[in-house]
């Protein structure tokens, strides 16, 4: 795979497919009105080529009060509905509770976002490490590879491996390995990591 | 793909050679029949992709055990816009789907018994729940799925 | 049947000669192939927001 990747940017072109550009259309919604986001989960492995599709892309977004999350939802049922509900009090209510909401385009269920505020320690931390992708000039925010992949081994499902390992093959000698062996640790997973030929 | 002796295999190969596959496959494995064969025997699967690229791609494997039998021997004709696809059965398709597990697996499984409820032989499947030991707490939530 | 553990090393297997593919061919080519397989995965995908809403909470509470 050809891409650059220096000072915390990955720059690389492709042929874009039906989900990336519906993902580059959602985030710009969320450029527009400054809320700051990391795309996490299997979309970042199918970003960089992995094999399979996916029916959702999973955000974790800055926390925002009423006011802010009014004037979002507004801006997305624009052309967007959310899946869980139509009530923005409910909606506000599952976020603040740590939960997800789902929108997807209008008459659609895929793909759909799958929103969450950030709220724990690893969610806030996602979003502060998070790592600047631009593909064929669009900008996107990805989680930290290094994280992402002991987060996938942490997951440990089956396709939750394959993108770790996936991850670990395309982006092998730019990994940040102390990195890599702190996410492993932390998440107790090096056994893990190891017996699927990781490096550290 | 239902096993073969050796003999009959190279049969199969030689008409596949003859057919639009091999003009249009590629298997990616191996260019050498006699690996492809030795690969199927040792039930590894082989994979098809059309011919210079890797993706999407086919993968068979010969019939091993005995849900395999079963599956090929009760496959289920899909009919799509005139085009046939012949799938496995769906009971053990959900049956399977359980026993692996995963959060995408088992929604898999609900889905599939959601929609293709009417299609499916209750019986077989619990048959196979069963010889699967898929847990109790899995099975129930195909029942779940019928109250809500 | 087959158990986890076969069927997941050669799932692996092939993880790895596609990145390394990947790492082969111009990035138009592998995106392209990998295309066909997202795009015709949306085309083919249900709308049914209840249904697809009731597998997903069933399955948050399965988690919890």
């Amino acid at each position: 795979m050809e891409y650059e990747y220096k000072d915390n940017k990955i720059t690389f072109d492709k042929e874009l497919s039906v989900l990336d550009k519906a993902v580059i259309k959602f985030v710009k919604i969320l450029d527009e009105l400054g809320i700051e986001y990391v795309i996490i989960s299997g979309y970042v492995a199918i970003l960089f080529g992995r094999s399979r599709a996916t029916e959702d892309v999973d955000f974790f977004i800055e926390p925002l009060n009423m006011h802010k999350f009014v004037e979002l939802c507004s801006r997305i049922e624009k052309e967007y509905w959310f899946l869980n509900s139509s009530d923005i009090n409910e909606l506000f209510s599952m976020l603040s509770d740590n939960l997800s909401i789902r929108a997807a385009e209008k008459g659609n269920v895929m793909p759909n976002y799958e929103v969450k505020f950030a709220l724990r320690q690893h969610e806030v931390e996602s979003l502060h490490q998070k790592i600047e992708v631009i593909v064929n000039g669009n900008t996107l925010f990805i989680s930290c590879l290094e994280g992402q992949i002991a987060y996938k081994f942490k997951l440990g499902s089956e396709k939750d491996i394959e993108d770790a390992l996936h991850l670990y093959e395309i982006f092998g000698k730019n990994l940040d390995k102390s990195r890599l062996l702190s996410g492993a640790k932390n998440l107790k997973v090096y056994e893990e990591m190891i017996e699927n030929g990781i490096e550290f | 793909m239902a096993n073969s002796a050796k003999a009959e295999d190279v049969r199969i190969h030689k008409t596949l050679n003859n057919s639009n596959m091999i003009q249009d496959f590629d298997c990616i494995i191996t260019s050498d029949p006699d690996d492809a064969y030795n690969y199927l025997t040792e039930n590894t699967a082989i994979r098809f992709a059309e011919k210079g690229q890797f993706e999407p791609n086919m993968e068979i494997k010969f019939v091993y055990y005995d849900t395999d039998f079963y599956s090929i021997e009760n496959s289920i004709d899909v009919v799509c816009k005139n085009h046939i696809i012949r799938m496995g059965p769906f009971d053990i398709q959900i049956a399977y789907k359980l026993y692996m597990g995963s959060d995408k697996d088992i929604e898999d499984a609900l889905y599939l018994y959601k929609v293709l409820r009417e299609a499916i032989d209750i019986k077989k499947l619990n048959v196979f729940l069963l010889k699967l030991r898929v847990p109790k707490e899995t099975i129930g939530k195909l029942g779940d799925l019928n109250e809500s | 049947m087959e158990s986890n553990s076969e069927n997941s090393n050669q799932r692996k297997w092939f993880v790895k000669y596609w990145a390394n593919y990947m790492k082969s061919v111009p990035n138009k080519e592998w995106s392209r192939q990998q295309n066909i397989i997202i795009d015709s995965q949306l085309k083919s995908a249900t709308k049914d927001k209840d249904m697809y809403m009731k597998i997903k909470n069933m399955m948050r509470k399965f988690g919890e």
